[in-house]
């Protein structure tokens, strides 16, 4: 695990730097989150909405929405795919799961998506992912926080 | 790149939503930066991004009133609108805002807080995206990502409808709704309370708006009309707010709702069941301090004037589990309450706000 500027940034994940978004790919599952530095960026979490189990969700397009106390917007899949879990237990458990633990107790959804061989093209792994990472935090001149438990 | 003004002018309510919607749909990398201005014909209610219609709205009443609910892609709560208010968004890409939320409401607040400096109002930005008038809140701003655009809203509060505001929403009680009528006329105010006879016309704030906006953002602003792939989203999106399945998605649950009066001060809805009834906590919370409180519910208490003594207990106590418990648990052994303990009446007191089932 590399840690930047206080921004967790877990090995064997891939990313959407861009969006701020880990995707880990169990066979033909993708389980989705927010990263750490989304969830700094965002603020403490009010609520979410998301797409329903069952409903295709297309590159680019929402699996959730999220609300923090100043800002709304939403969380876009990379690549095609179904939706076939959400984690909206925990959240109603915990509205700040992801606030506190964003790559594991606080992912958002499991999508399969529709073609397994291409759905991580375009999404950063290891070196390559932690180098722009890198990049983007310093761009961004932030820090990651994280709610206390 | 100069900043597009679209001055819509006084349109439908649905159409006063439609529009920054749509414009921030049709937004691409290419496409200018764009100030939206609207007022709308008619009152509405709109409610936040998340909400529950039905849990936060008195549905019955709107419809009964011809007050038209909508939802809008901005968060925050529920709030009744009229032609007493301007609404502001602006529409920028995303690429060129600032990249922390605190820079984005600090750059995009500070045309219309110079706004009312100009009028004559000492208005502040107060971090992260309240204006106040001496503590006071003028007006509602938000912020979204809506497409590939992040959207500012806010409005030139000219006047507001207290009464029909507290009139539209659900609430526990009616002394909850005086609760929230007195608390909404203490700490929200308008431009026309503020100035009075001496109140700008609306036309003349919004001039005095637009010229705040180029300034404070080092451009020139540009009068424009809106493009054809923009009026084809803005009719997509007035369908679309228009439908009762985009107004009843779900929402939070009833558990526990929070509404904003400004920025520090809260009012707070918990409901807990406990063996011997449900109880509802109504509490106003100013800087972490409870201002102001009603219990109500299907509980017994006995003697019932220490319930109103509990209520007056509580005011003043910081809002916290300790502070709340050790004022309700000293009270709740002067009385007699049948399956009700002080723990069961903090954690209505103290109930969060929580995700949809």
């Amino acid at each position: 695990m590399i840690v930047h500027r206080g921004c967790a940034i877990p090995d064997g994940l891939a990313y959407d730097v861009e969006g701020d978004l880990w995707v880990e790919f169990e066979g033909d599952i993708a389980r989705m989150g927010l990263t750490d530095v989304a969830q700094t960026r965002m603020g403490k979490m009010v609520s979410i909405r998301f797409k329903k189990v069952g409903k295709r969700v297309l590159a680019g397009k929402s699996i959730a929405t999220v609300e923090s106390a100043k800002w709304v917007g939403p969380i876009h899949s990379p690549f095609d795919g179904e939706v076939i879990e959400t984690n909206d237990a925990a959240f109603a458990d915990d509205i700040l799961i992801a606030n506190r633990d964003p790559y594991v107790a606080g992912w958002i959804s499991l999508v399969r998506p529709d073609d397994p061989e291409t759905a991580p093209v375009g999404l950063l792994t290891d070196d390559a992912a932690v180098a722009a990472y890198k990049i983007r935090i310093d761009e961004l001149k932030m820090s990651c926080i994280r709610c206390a438990d | 790149m100069t900043i597009r003004l679209l001055d819509f002018g006084q349109v439908e309510s649905l159409r006063s939503l439609a529009i920054f919607h749509g414009v921030g749909y049709a937004m691409r990398q290419n496409t200018p930066d764009t100030i939206t201005i609207t007022r709308p014909l008619d009152p509405f209610v709109s409610i936040g991004h998340h909400q529950d219609a039905k849990s936060e709205v008195d549905l019955a009443f709107c419809d009964e009133a011809g007050v038209p609910v909508y939802r809008r892609e901005i968060g925050g709560g529920a709030v009744y609108l009229d032609e007493g208010q301007t609404f502001w968004h602006t529409i920028f890409h995303q690429s060129r805002v600032p990249s922390k939320l605190m820079n984005v409401y600090t750059k995009f607040l500070a045309g219309p807080v110079l706004a009312l400096n100009r009028m004559g109002i000492p208005a502040v930005h107060r971090p992260v995206n309240d204006i106040q008038v001496e503590g006071r809140k003028i007006g509602g701003t938000g912020a979204a990502t809506v497409g590939e655009s992040m959207i500012v809203a806010g409005s030139l509060m000219f006047d507001f409808n207290y009464e029909l505001m507290v009139r539209v929403l659900n609430v526990p009680s009616e002394k909850f709704r005086d609760k929230m009528y007195s608390t909404m006329r203490e700490y929200l105010t308008t431009i026309n309370r503020q100035l009075g006879d001496d109140a700008p016309t609306r036309d003349q704030g919004v001039r005095v708006l637009l010229e705040c906006f180029s300034e404070t953002l080092e451009d020139e602003l540009v009068v424009d009309e809106p493009r054809p792939d923009e009026l084809v989203a803005i009719e997509q999106q007035e369908e679309r707010i228009a439908t009762p399945e985009w107004l009843h998605l779900d929402g939070l649950p009833p558990s526990g709702t929070i509404t904003k009066i400004a920025e520090g001060v809260d009012v707070r809805e918990g409901v807990h069941k406990a063996p011997g009834g449900l109880v509802r906590a109504s509490v106003a919370v100013r800087d972490g301090v409870i201002d102001g409180i009603v219990l109500s519910g299907d509980f017994f208490m006995e003697p019932a004037e220490e319930l109103a003594r509990l209520q007056d207990s509580l005011v003043g106590i910081a809002y916290d589990d300790d502070s709340v418990l050790g004022v309700v648990k000293a009270h709740m052994a002067t009385v007699d309450a049948p399956g009700l303990d002080a723990t069961d009446i903090t954690t209505a007191v103290m109930a969060e706000p929580q995700a949809m089932a």
